[in-house]
């Protein structure tokens, strides 16, 4: 009958199980019933119930909707937890729970990824904004602070901006200065910046990493030969490169060495790789 | 009413059950007839095997069809079709009435077997036969049926498990244990 559920024995005894034709007259005793009106008492739905009464199943789909949801929600909180998605986030109860049971570390905010608005903040100097100190002295000032500040200088460019640029807007809300002050204040700054700059030059100070100019000649040379150098050095160079732009300045130094590294890998068969600049020095 | 049958019969003889469900929901017993002719051994079957008593099977198979008559003004054509219906009215109703007896203990009330001698051949096939028959009727309910759906009416797993309104691994589990139950009380009884 089916695909062999059972041995052949068991079945040749269920097939003597036979069925006997329908009772002579079962069509006739069909109609009478029909023509008496007896028919079945229970109301017909669209199929008769079995297993669930109609609340029970009421609630089924939107229960297992529900379930689903949640174990998404965890699936996906564990996941984040757990660094599944990049470098673990914080995520409260998830976390500790790994963390206890040593599958992660509990993420610790580092330099590398600083929140400035948290970690790096300098505390906003009082004097500025009780207006002791106005116009665009007030934005000198807090510049000054907050560049004497190691935490912030060791930020990158993007973080060190946006911290100014609260401040200034800190500075504008407490009526401190005038929003022209602040262009006032940047004119006067980069003003002394190239005094200061001039002054060295005519004391013979030479800032060490500033860069000089390179042929054109010996750029297309040092290209073709970045080009001869293997693909993974290739693909070192871009990610160094912009690991450089994005690290903070501390830690600019150690992605240099590697970049001159690979560059003097290059430079073998190339031309010598003057312009960029030598941390070691 | 004999001779309008005689008449027009032969009309709806080669109808499809679809066209004769539009005849029945318009309350033409006819159609009705016809629809018995062809369908009325699918539950008489399933509920002979499942009850184990032939005036018990037939009421099955007689309210199938009178739900097929009380049902037809609902009936979409180009669905799962009449066998499908009437073995999923037929095998609930079985259920309904297993489910009843526990309560009701009806069980004098069955017919008994014809008890008139029998040549011995007949005897032992009657012997394999009731064993059988015990076997199937010490299953649980829904195993009983799980059976009778996929061996002896040759259903494919899952439109028994729709019939019997299951999820198919939970059918699939279900008939598991009906097989395995079923074998070993078979070949327990020795005639196997």
């Amino acid at each position: 009958m089916s695909d062999a559920p059972f041995p052949v024995p068991v079945a040749a005894a269920l097939n003597r199980l036979t069925v006997p034709s329908l009772p002579s007259g079962f069509a006739e005793r069909l109609l009478q019933r029909l023509e008496a009106g007896d028919l079945p008492i229970e109301p017909v739905g669209e199929l008769p119930t079995l297993r669930r009464t109609a609340g029970m199943r009421k609630w089924r789909r939107p229960g297992m909707v529900a379930i689903g949801l949640v174990a998404m929600g965890v699936t996906s909180a564990t996941a984040a937890a757990s660094g599944f998605f990049g470098k673990p986030v914080y995520v409260p109860v998830v976390s500790e729970v790994l963390a206890k049971a040593e599958i992660v570390k509990l993420p610790v905010k580092s330099a590398a990824a600083p929140k400035p608005k948290t970690v790096a903040k300098p505390a906003p100097d009082k004097a500025e904004l009780k207006s002791e100190v106005t116009g665009a002295e007030a934005v000198r000032k807090m510049y000054q602070r907050l560049r004497a500040d190691k935490e912030f200088r060791a930020l990158p460019q993007r973080d060190r901006a946006e911290i100014a640029r609260e401040e200034l807007a800190a500075l504008l809300r407490a009526g401190t200065i005038k929003p022209e002050d602040i262009g006032t204040a940047m004119r006067a700054m980069r003003q002394d910046r190239l005094a200061n700059q001039a002054e060295k030059t005519s004391n013979g100070e030479q800032q060490q990493h500033r860069k000089r100019p390179v042929p054109p000649v010996v750029v297309e040379e040092r290209r073709a030969a970045i080009a001869s150098l293997p693909v993974a050095d290739k693909r070192r160079l871009l990610e160094l490169r912009r690991e450089l732009r994005e690290v903070p300045p501390a830690e600019r130094p150690a992605i240099r060495r590697e970049i001159r590294a690979i560059l003097q890998k290059a430079g073998e068969n190339g031309p010598p790789i003057e312009g960029i600049p030598d941390p070691s020095r | 009413m004999q001779d309008t049958k005689d008449k027009f019969l032969p009309l709806l003889d080669g109808a499809s059950d679809d066209a004769l469900m539009v005849r029945v929901a318009a309350r033409d017993p006819k159609a009705l007839r016809l629809l018995a002719d062809r369908h009325a051994e699918l539950p008489w079957r399933i509920a002979y095997r499942m009850l184990a008593d032939p005036a018990e099977a037939e009421d099955v198979a007689q309210d199938a069809l009178l739900r097929l008559w009380q049902f037809a003004e609902r009936w979409q054509a180009g669905g799962p079709g009449v066998a499908a219906w009437l073995t999923r009215v037929a095998t609930n109703a079985c259920l309904d009435r297993l489910r009843r007896r526990r309560f009701v203990g009806d069980d004098e009330l069955r017919e008994r077997a014809d008890e008139s001698p029998l040549a011995d051949a007949e005897i032992e096939a009657e012997q394999v036969r009731q064993a059988v028959a015990d076997c199937i009727a010490a299953l649980p309910d829904r195993q009983r049926a799980a059976i009778v759906l996929t061996y002896f009416e040759e259903r494919h797993n899952k439109m028994a498990a729709e019939t019997l309104a299951m999820q198919l691994k939970a059918f699939e589990s279900l008939l598991f244990r009906a097989r395995s139950t079923l074998r070993a009380c078979v070949e327990g009884k020795g005639v196997a």
